[in-house]
């Protein structure tokens, strides 16, 4: 320590140590063949910190944002239905989207009467600049913003232009993806309810 | 006669493939080094990437500038490589496997190797730029600098074998390699460190610093121009380190489990990796720093581990090791005077810090 020159011989020992450590250091990762998870390596840790991209990629954080998704209630790889939807055509995110990239259509019952649901809900994904203003205002928790950020396509008009079909996730996954925001939200739907609840009690007791 | 062409073509065949390998090997260890991957895309671990890199290199436009010397900037890539080959045909790969069994193998190794220098200053006229001429003209004062110790050095080798042949030198060491005496040990030291200032590596690789002359002599080069120094240059890192391993650590000799040439192959390697290791370590050496180095420490040393394995040579038993070592390690102590360097700066506390402060490493 004390010597000049004894630490280029200490930086060759550093450098060794890299050299090996890139090789013990996560070994089994190595080895495995199957597109995995990796986890940000800390500064602290030793061994190969690239993330091989399309082997290998990094765990987005949960409230990383990418394009809005519509909810309705159930299970992953169900098909959504009218009934199960949250979405109620209000318009608030078509209203509130800077860019204004929502377009909305309300649907219609069978006797031509407007209810509340969508009948065709439309985002440009091109055009959405992944502010998730849309999410902040929905009175119903219907739409979220997703992470899916691997969208490139070599065309835009057809496949870029998301369907009310495509648009549709399940609240599992979504408790899934986010699952710290999904029991906040359920929570407060929760206590909600038993305020509401309680409310009801409290009347039916006074009456 | 028939037997030396053969020889040779096996030289000829196998110096590309080895030198295409060692960019490989470079850019893995360096990555490693480094805590990257290196190559992996071109073949099972970036195997195929010297090919794709050769492709590449043919393909690429052959550029003259404006105002060269044609000829010189034309000849310099040749008279550049063709010495970079010649210096395999004096190295012993096993016994008798030896393209040109020379009774003066390390003059001759010697005198082709230094002609490099040559090329590299043609190089730097021939291109008409100022970046070149910088490197080249740095180059010819490190060739003088280096070009010394790295001969004295050598020579510590033919006083104690009374042979210039490298054959000789390497059966002269089935008693014990000469790595294991002060003066071998010296020797080979000093051969490590002019050596690569002999081929431009870092630390000493002046001639082309890219953060201060763009790519000195070869600034003005391109295509397979620029690949053939490049080639030149790796070559000679070979048959430096082939050197190394002949005449310090017993070139062939070793358990006889793996054939000889496969231990030359091994010892080569080994001190090849030793250069990488320390380009992936060091940074570069300042003109003056290295000058200072080359004449006020490492002739010095050259000159007394010459006095030193005269020593060894003239008194035998402990009193010649003694000496010998005694006069290495004195006069390296005299010239560097570690002791009087600064104590380094380290800083006491280190971005780890950040780690119990925020949370950002961890998602989900």
């Amino acid at each position: 320590m004390r010597i000049y020159g004894l630490e280029l011989i200490r930086g060759l020992g550093i450098t060794l140590w890299h050299f090996v450590a890139s090789y013990t250091v996560g070994i089994r990762r190595t080895f495995a063949h199957r597109v995995r998870t990796q986890v940000r390596q800390r500064p602290s840790e030793n061994g190969v910190f690239t993330v091989q991209y399309p082997e290998e990629r990094l765990a987005v954080p949960e409230r990383f944002r990418v394009l809005p998704v519509l909810i309705f209630d159930g299970k992953e790889n169900e098909k959504w239905k009218q009934a199960t939807e949250r979405c109620t055509a209000c318009g608030i995110c078509a209203k509130v989207c800077p860019p204004q990239c929502i377009w909305i259509v309300q649907g219609k019952s069978p006797e031509g009467k407007p209810i509340p649901k969508a009948s065709e809900f439309y985002i440009d994904v091109d055009v959405c600049m992944n502010c998730g203003l849309c999410a902040e205002f929905c009175p119903f928790d219907a739409i979220k913003m997703d992470q899916t950020f691997e969208l490139g396509s070599d065309e835009r008009r057809a496949s870029h232009i998301f369907d009310i079909d495509k648009l549709h996730v399940s609240t599992d996954y979504y408790a899934r993806t986010h699952p710290k925001a999904w029991a906040e939200e359920e929570a407060k739907r929760k206590a909600e309810a038993d305020k509401k609840a309680a409310a009801a009690a409290a009347g039916k007791a006074q009456g | 006669m028939f037997n030396m062409i053969l020889k040779i073509g096996v030289i000829l065949a196998l110096a590309p493939v080895g030198m295409m390998y060692l960019t490989w090997a470079e850019r893995k260890v360096i990555a490693r080094i480094q805590d990257r991957v290196g190559p992996n895309r071109v073949g099972l671990y970036g195997l195929l990437q010297p090919l794709a890199d050769g492709i590449k290199m043919l393909t690429k436009e052959d550029l003259v500038p404006e105002g060269a010397d044609r000829l010189c900037h034309f000849l310099a890539p040749i008279l550049i490589v063709v010495p970079a080959l010649f210096l395999f045909t004096v190295l012993p790969f096993g016994p008798g496997l030896v393209a040109a069994p020379l009774t003066t193998g390390i003059l001759f190794f010697v005198a082709i190797g230094s002609t490099q220098t040559l090329a590299i200053f043609m190089a730097g006229w021939g291109s008409r730029n100022k970046f070149s001429l910088l490197g080249a003209v740095r180059n010819a004062a490190q060739l003088i600098a280096y070009e010394v110790p790295l001969v004295l050095s050598l020579a510590v080798v033919p006083m104690v074998v009374g042979s210039l042949n490298l054959t000789e030198i390497v059966e002269a060491q089935r008693a014990g390699i000469f790595l294991f005496t002060p003066w071998g040990l010296t020797g080979f030291l000093l051969i490590l460190i002019t050596g690569l200032a002999e081929v431009n590596r870092t630390p000493f690789d002046l001639p082309e610093a890219e953060s201060e002359i763009v790519a000195g002599f070869h600034t003005e080069y391109s295509g397979m121009k620029f690949a053939l120094f490049y080639m030149a240059e790796f070559l000679s890192t070979l048959a430096i380190s082939a050197l190394g391993a002949t005449l310090f650590m017993g070139g062939w000799l070793g358990p006889e489990i793996i054939p000889g040439w496969l231990w030359v192959a091994l010892k080569t390697f080994l001190l090849v990796f030793v250069m990488i290791w320390i380009r992936g370590t060091w940074p570069r050496f300042r003109i003056d720093q290295l000058m200072g180095l080359a004449w006020k420490v490492l002739l010095p040393l050259s000159l007394a581990n010459l006095a030193g394995t005269a020593a060894w040579v003239l008194i035998p038993g402990w009193q010649g090791t003694l000496l010998s070592l005694g006069l290495s390690l004195g006069t390296f102590l005299v010239t560097t005077q570690l002791w009087l360097a600064p104590r380094p700066h380290l800083p006491r506390q280190w971005v780890k810090s950040l780690d119990e402060e925020v949370n950002i490493w961890e998602s989900k």
